[in-house]
């Protein structure tokens, strides 16, 4: 059994990790931020990866992803200057920034800290549309299936967090040990000639020496990858039964986009899960949603709401 | 004559050879790999050989061990691993009165009232509180899993480990590596987070006042020293623990 | 409110003098001040349960109960109190009388009270209660190796057997494993019936009788123990009319409105909750309060939570709090490393019991900055 646990490299390594999914940034090519009233920012520290999502007046301007580091603070301000790069904006500039993450959650540089839940739900709203009802999150370490009404607010929310079926970290145990890149898991999983039974085993660590006897058998590895998207699928409908689904359902988190995981779970649920809006990444809702809320208590703070 | 006790773990392979006096002839562990059959075939002439007999002289190979059903070729004699749990800890200790099996992907625990399996509770489900999860820390923590126990004894400052699972617990580890937790520390965490779930098992079935460790984790005695303080009751450790499931299964049948 | 004030008398329960009917219960003189007494078969708006009258059979789905009507049900005893004289009695079917000076946490009666809950449970599926991974567990998934007939049932976050057990304390060492499981009946479209985690508590028996007048629910004694069920073969001839009164009072699962998953319609009075620990909200006590990690809960003047956060400083966050709330007149708080994760367990706890996270978490001053 491997571990995910890996002393810094000098990069060499780099071809054998297949867990670890591309880091990435992006700025907007339609907005000046010199000429917004209000910059804002979130930044989610998840316990894989963390995330900055900086806004001009509502509108998304420069994001960005990458794995979390050791500490917390010290994560939150590499992924915040990484997404400011080239933009010539300094953090100082920034109106109000909003931290929000998992585990031991120190931000110095974010004036407030709120709950995941509340800004994963407000960045739903934002990324999929107001229609959005019963939003999915499968993050790194945890699971949440929550309820919002059409502003984004919080209604309900059951979550697993104590076992890592159904979480990202389960994937990528699993890309690690099957040699395929995170990222190719999803369509692959979906090129098999027909549906394979699942994983009888929830736990990750037994579902990997099943999957080593699914090799022993002559199970190619697309089916093996197969079987375990349909055994995750099956954990997260239990899930989401715990809160009564309404439509309209969205995706959030790293696993929005594991195509294998997606269909198995609209065809579970019997609904299709939303499209994010144009230039929107899932993935970010939760730093999307902490810097609408950066954006809307600054607005507050100067009297202009 | 010979009785073979096979038990076929998801980790190891242990044969016992004993004569129709029940003396121990010889033993064997092999790792399990990906070939069962192959490494039962394997650990069965290793021990013949050090016992010095043949296969012609074996009356009777039992299987147990979540792989007993994947080697028909070699036998079809089986035993469930509760029954060869309860006789192989009672070869030891007659007056046992629970037995708590942590193999190393699952946890056992049994009740025995006047020898005979009154209860018992397993856990198959979840990886946490069994020998992987002591494997896949020690590789975090880069130190040998023999070492385990000893490191935890040294340790001198109490931190609790929140996470339940073991995937979730190494980047715990490593979290706590880089805030310079010491590795003692760290290993007594381990075997307390560890200790605490199999004590939750066996607390179950009720220990009563003779409890019985058997299987691999019986050899780290930092983690024998956690599930003790769990359960508040002394417990008793068979030599070469990890064999004891072998050696219940090779037992000849009893008149009781 | 004088009215007829000579004809009330006064007694004492664990110090604090109250005044009471000479009619009344002790445990109705102690839902007028602020001692909590625990009970699971009493309930403020029915009469006590010892002394209901048993039936010589019952029918659970159809199939006829043959018991005894020798004896009668003695009630979950969990409201005992002490007197002076070192007497125990029963609270919910005790009158008060002048100068009577009562102890509700006597060594005594506490240790007569767990010996009681660990009775109650040993018949009521309770790995859950007692799992220490408890707190944020989604049932879905059992890493305890628990099987699902064992664990607990939908209402897991709300339940009244749950708080009082809670506050009773649970011992395991004492605690046996008798449970019958039976399978769920489905006796209409509206509600389901587990035999499994009925306690014998009678509300369902007595709110049918008292209440509604319809009897359509009874007991038998079958070695000593209640038997719950239907007094008629099948619901329609126990004159039953799905009114869902016995839904609403049952403290554990054993009767559910299908799809519960929403605030009961209040018909009845809610019964007394094990008290909150709380704190007076002020710059005094938030002094006192350590600067480590942790969570803390505000609660309003009722003292109903109104905000759950997780934070690195309790202390300071605190004092923040109080400069920008002030609804809050309570709080009470938490040491916890892993408090983002302590935070969403008592924000999920709180938000299956009532539909929405605590007014201050997603309203207050954060409501208005949605959309």
């Amino acid at each position: 059994m491997d571990t995910l646990v890996k002393p810094p490299t000098n990069g060499n390594e780099k071809a054998k990790e297949f867990f670890r999914w591309e880091e990435y940034r992006w700025t907007s090519q339609d907005i000046d931020w010199r000429g917004g009233k209000v910059v804002s920012a979130g930044i989610d520290i998840g316990s894989v990866g963390s995330k900055a999502a900086v806004m001009v007046d509502g509108k998304l301007y420069a994001t960005a992803n990458m794995r979390t580091g050791a500490g917390s603070a010290d994560s939150a301000k590499k992924v915040l200057d990484w997404a400011l790069e080239g933009t010539g904006l300094s953090q100082d500039s920034i109106h109000y920034i909003v931290g929000t993450g998992y585990g031991r959650l120190r931000i110095p540089i974010a004036k407030r800290a709120i709950t995941e839940i509340g800004c994963h739900a407000l960045g739903a709203n934002f990324v999929y549309g107001s229609t959005v009802r019963t939003i999915l999150d499968v993050g790194g370490q945890d699971c949440k299936a929550i309820k919002c009404d059409e502003r984004g607010k919080v209604l309900n929310f059951v979550m697993n967090d104590k076992c890592a079926a159904g979480t990202g970290r389960g994937m990528e145990t699993m890309a690690q040990l099957l040699s395929v890149p995170i990222v190719e898991i999803g369509t692959r999983s979906l090129e098999v000639d027909e549906e394979p039974e699942p994983t009888t085993s929830l736990c990750v660590i037994f579902a990997k020496s099943e999957a080593v006897s699914l090799l022993r058998r002559g199970w190619d590895v697309n089916k093996v990858l197969a079987s375990y998207c349909r055994g995750m699928a099956i954990r997260i409908a239990e899930l989401l039964a715990h809160v009564q689904m309404e439509e309209d359902f969205a995706i959030t988190g790293g696993q929005s986009k594991n195509i294998g995981l997606v269909r198995r779970l609209e065809t579970m649920l019997g609904v299709k899960a939303l499209v994010p809006k144009e230039g929107r990444d899932p993935q970010l809702a939760g730093a999307i949603g902490a810097a609408l809320f950066a954006k809307a208590t600054h607005e507050k703070a100067v009297g202009v709401r | 004559m010979l009785f073979i006790g096979l038990d076929v773990g998801s980790e190891n392979t242990k044969v016992i050879v004993m004569d129709e006096t029940k003396k121990v002839l010889a033993k064997a562990s092999v790792v399990t790999g990906l070939d069962q059959r192959a490494a039962a075939e394997a650990a069965i002439s290793q021990s013949l050989q050090e016992a010095g007999r043949s296969r012609q002289d074996v009356t009777k190979i039992t299987a147990t061990g979540m792989g007993r059903n994947a080697i028909p070729e070699i036998t079809a004699e089986m035993m469930d691993e509760v029954n060869s749990a309860a006789k192989g800890a009672r070869f030891f200790f007659p007056e046992a009165t629970s037995v708590i099996d942590a193999g190393a992907e699952s946890g056992r625990a049994l009740r025995l009232n006047n020898r005979v399996i009154v209860d018992f509770a397993v856990n198959e489900k979840c990886a946490a509180g069994a020998g992987a999860f002591v494997e896949s820390m020690a590789r975090a923590l880069g130190v040998g899993v023999e070492d385990m126990g000893s490191m935890s004894l040294r340790s001198s400052a109490k931190v609790s480990m929140n996470a339940q699972c073991v995937i979730f617990a190494e980047s715990e580890v490593v979290s706590l590596i880089h805030e310079e937790t010491p590795k003692e520390d760290i290993v007594k965490a381990i075997h307390d987070a560890i200790a605490d779930r199999l004590g939750a098992l066996a607390k179950r079935v009720r220990t009563g006042n003779q409890a019985v460790l058997i299987g691999g984790m019986g050899n780290n005695v930092g983690f024998v020293s956690s599930l003790k303080s769990a359960l508040g009751t002394d417990i008793l450790v068979p030599p070469e623990p990890e064999f004891a499931s072998a050696l219940g299964a090779a037992l000849p049948d009893e008149e009781e | 409110m004088s009215q007829g004030a000579s004809d009330l008398i006064s007694l004492q329960i664990d110090g604090q003098w109250v005044k009471a009917a000479p009619e009344m219960t002790i445990l109705d003189a102690a839902s007028k001040t602020s001692v909590y007494i625990p009970a699971l078969c009493a309930h403020p708006d029915l009469p006590p349960a010892p002394g209901l009258t048993p039936c010589d059979s019952v029918f659970r789905d159809c199939r006829k109960i043959d018991g005894s009507v020798t004896g009668t049900d003695e009630g979950c005893q969990l409201c005992l109190v002490q007197f002076q004289d070192g007497s125990i009695h029963r609270a919910c079917d005790t009158p008060v009388s002048e100068g009577m000076v009562i102890s509700t946490q006597s060594d005594a009666v506490v240790k007569q009270r767990q010996g009681r809950m660990a009775s109650i449970l040993a018949n009521h599926p309770h790995e859950c209660l007692i799992c220490p991974q408890r707190d944020g567990c989604d049932l879905t998934t059992c890493s305890m190796g628990v099987p699902p007939e064992k664990r607990c049932c939908s209402k897991f976050t709300f339940c009244e057997l749950r708080r009082v057990a809670d506050y009773v304390g649970i011992s395991r060492e004492t605690l046996g494993d008798t449970a019958e499981i039976h399978p769920i009946v489905v006796d209409g479209p509206l509600f389901t019936t587990d035999y499994s985690l009925c306690i014998g508590c009678t509300r369902c028996v007595r709110v049918c009788k008292y209440v509604r007048e319809r009897s359509s629910l009874a007991y038998t004694l079958s070695d000593g123990k209640v038997v719950m069920g239907w007094s008629g073969a099948t619901p329609r001839e126990s004159r039953c009319n799905f009114c869902g009164a016995c839904v609403e009072v049952c403290p554990t699962g054993a009767l559910i409105d299908k799809g519960l998953r929403r605030k009961p319609k209040l018909l009845f009075t809610k019964p007394a909750s094990p008290p909150v620990k709380s704190l007076p909200f002020n710059a005094d006590t938030i002094e006192g309060v350590p600067d480590t990690a942790g969570v803390l809960q505000l609660f309003d003047a009722q003292r109903r939570t109104i905000c759950i956060k997780g934070t690195p400083n309790l202390r300071e966050e605190l004092k923040q709090q109080a400069t920008s709330t002030n609804q809050a007149k309570f709080f009470f708080y938490e040491e916890s490393g892993m408090f983002t994760q302590r935070e969403s367990e008592l924000l999920q706890e709180f938000s299956q019991e009532h539909n929405h996270l605590p007014t201050l978490n997603t309203g207050g001053d954060l409501d208005d900055l949605l959309g």
